[in-house]
Order: C-alpha cells, then sequence, then structure tokens
C-alpha cells in the first residue's frame, strides 16, 4: 500500500464525503508554509473528480487524523498524497459500484463530474447524494487504479494557497494563538553571564488574563 | 493609568510602563495577529504602527505610546474589507508560513502612506528590517508594488492628487 496507506488502511481514515457537496480530507502532515495541505487537496480533487473549493482540507490532529509520523525531509507528498492518491481512487471506484449496482449501469459508462456520476443520458447519481460513512469504513483496497499522470488536470496547476488568506485576516493558525482554559504562559530564565547564579525567582509579571 | 488609541479606539491599561506593548496588546487586548519573533527588535515580526511610524513591540514598554496612536495589523483590514495590501498579498500569494506577514503588512503600510509612489528600490529599503526565512521576498516587493499601484488608481478614480 503506498505510503502511509500502509500503517492507516481505513478509507474513513482519510477521507469523508459529505452530503452537502463537500469532501473533507484528513492528512497526518501538518501546513508550516510548505503548501502541503493545497497540494494535498488537488490530489484528491484529481482522484475523485471533483472541484478544487469542494475540498476540506482538515488541520492535523492527534485525535482524528492518520498517524503520519513527523513532517520533515519534503516527504509529505510522497507519503501522504501517495496514501492520499490511492485512498481517493478507492473511494471513486466504491460509489461507481454503488451507482453501477443501484441503475444497472456498467462501471464503464460512467463518468465522474464534479461529483456527479454521469450515463449517456445525463445524471444518474453523485458522491453527495449517496454518501454513506459505512461506505467507506473499511480497508483501502490494493487493486484501486489511481488516474495516470497524463490524466491529471488539478494536480500539476498553480492553485492559490489554501491556508494563505487566513494567515493574511488573522485567523489564529500558528501556536501562539492557542489559548485553552486556564493556560498559564512560562519562559525559561538564562543567567545573564557565566557563573551567575540565581538569588530570587523574578518578581511575578501582573495578571494579564 | 496608561491611556492610548488602538486601532481607532481609546483604550487603557494600568499595567507597568515597563510591559513590553506586544504583551499588552496580545495578552492584554487579545489582538493575536502581532507576532513575537527574536524580542530583540531585530527581525521585524513585532511591528506596529505608533502615530504612523512602523516600530517595533517587543522591547517598547506600553508607558512609551501614553498619548499616542498605535495600530495593529488588525486595524488594517478585514476579509470584508481587505486593505489594497492584503488583496495584493492574496493575488501575489506572497508567503508561505506566514509568520513574518504581519509585520511586513505593517511597514509597508507606514510606506504606502508616506510615499504612495515607491519604486522597488525604495519597497525593499522599507522592509530591510524584516526576515522572512521562508524565501517570499519577491513576491512581497511585487505584492507592495501592485498595492501602490491599486490604491494610487482608487485615488485618482474619486480624483484625489
Amino acid at each position: 500500500m503506498p505510503g502511509s496507506l500502509h500503517t492507516n488502511s481505513r478509507l474513513s481514515q482519510w477521507i469523508v464525503i459529505r452530503s452537502e457537496g463537500r469532501v473533507t480530507v484528513r492528512t497526518g502532515k501538518v501546513e508550516i508554509g510548505q503548501g502541503i495541505l493545497t497540494a494535498l487537496a488537488q490530489i484528491a480533487a484529481d482522484e475523485l473528480d471533483v472541484a478544487l473549493h469542494r475540498v476540506d482540507l482538515e488541520p492535523a490532529s492527534t485525535s482524528i487524523s492518520p498517524d503520519e509520523g513527523v513532517t520533515s525531509g519534503s516527504r509529505s507528498v510522497q507519503d501522504s498524497g501517495s496514501a492520499l492518491r490511492h485512498a481517493c481512487a478507492c473511494v471513486r471506484a466504491i460509489y461507481l459500484q454503488v451507482t453501477a449496482q443501484r441503475t444497472g449501469m456498467p462501471v464503464e459508462a460512467i463518468r465522474v463530474e464534479d461529483g456527479l456520476f454521469l450515463g449517456p443520458a445525463g445524471e444518474i447519481g453523485s458522491y453527495w447524494a449517496q454518501a454513506d460513512a459505512a461506505l467507506l469504513d473499511c480497508d483501502a483496497s490494493p487493486d484501486a487504479v489511481p488516474k495516470s499522470p497524463s490524466a491529471r488536470r488539478i494536480a500539476g496547476e498553480s492553485s492559490l494557497r489554501l491556508d494563505l488568506a487566513d494567515k493574511l485576516f488573522g485567523a489564529p493558525r500558528f501556536l501562539h494563538d492557542l489559548r485553552l482554559p486556564g493556560m498559564v504562559f512560562a519562559r525559561v530564565v538564562r543567567p545573564p553571564s557565566r557563573g551567575a547564579r540565581l538569588v530570587a525567582p523574578p518578581a511575578k509579571a501582573a495578571a494579564m488574563g | 493609568m496608561i491611556n492610548f488609541t488602538l486601532n481607532g479606539h481609546s483604550v487603557w491599561t494600568e499595567l507597568p510602563d515597563g510591559v513590553p506593548l506586544i504583551d499588552v496588546l496580545r495578552n492584554g487586548f487579545g489582538l493575536l495577529r502581532t507576532r513575537f519573533g527574536c524580542g530583540a527588535e531585530q527581525c521585524g515580526s513585532c511591528m506596529v504602527l505608533v502615530d504612523g511610524r512602523a516600530t517595533p513591540s517587543c522591547m517598547l514598554g506600553v508607558g512609551a505610546v501614553a498619548g499616542r496612536l498605535v495600530q495593529t495589523v488588525e486595524g488594517l483590514g478585514s476579509r470584508g474589507a481587505p486593505h489594497p495590501l492584503q488583496s495584493a498579498f492574496l493575488i501575489e500569494q506572497a508567503g508561505q508560513c506566514g509568520y513574518c506577514l504581519s509585520g511586513i503588512l505593517i511597514s509597508a503600510a507606514a510606506l504606502l502612506a508616506a510615499n504612495p509612489e515607491p519604486d522597488e528600490a525604495a519597497v525593499r529599503s522599507a522592509l530591510d528590517k524584516h526576515l522572512c526565512r521562508c524565501g517570499s521576498h519577491n513576491r512581497i516587493v511585487r505584492a507592495v508594488l501592485r498595492a501602490a499601484r491599486e490604491m494610487r488608481a482608487a485615488e485618482r478614480a474619486v480624483g484625489k492628487h
């Protein structure tokens, strides 16, 4: 299984199809300015055949995200991207199968465009109308085949960074902005010169709330 | 009691004179967009406008702004009513981790208020005190120049000189 799919093999760990026409993508990689969330959104949009604006990248959370270890070494597209590409290919195949069974249309005759499933006569279903968490509560299949590179239309093109607007308009995206109930602040006090000894703790700072 | 104007509002604090302005802004007033970088006025992350001048806030005691006009990034613009600089930075995709951007927006705003037609050298000089370790400098310079053009065009459209 490619990348982090090997150790996080359930599809529901990576993708949630939402009936309101959006896809939630989860990753264990952290956005630190390298643009990984945008890259992963592009990969997911391509493999699922949904418009990029429908993809919501959920920030990495130890409680719900796939555990991909560290974010480092320029490995995120390789580890998370390859996992996500394969997982999305699985999701698309599952939903195609469901649509084929429901309509009697052979899988090969169904096109997927921006989340809609289209037969020769038009729309026969969609991710949104058929959204069901149970469908993805299974392991990724090694048989799913992601698109060939020549079929990609979103990955490989310039996309606006998903995180930049937040950073320009001040949404709290840095650890320094976390404010938890009962949170206290600490800092290291260092000796000003070699051999200096701490005689007494620094005077308490006025309460800042 | 230290009174000053913060983003257009009259405010006060009873914190001691020597408490750094950045701590008052972030922890006292909950304005989190002014960023702590080096704590030594070397990196530019913590810039705010004091009486229109870009000023580091990490060592400046709050007593020094008594009676003055302080403006933070929060006072520049919002998603609904962006400052031309914010719009320009988005169009030019001028940023990566984004940590330096608050300080840079402040210095750029001060520059454009004083010099509506800067050339590239003037922009680079105005931003000289800012460190961007991610390397977005050239995009940032393009964004500031773009914002300057947009602001001049907007003024011409309403007949200002």
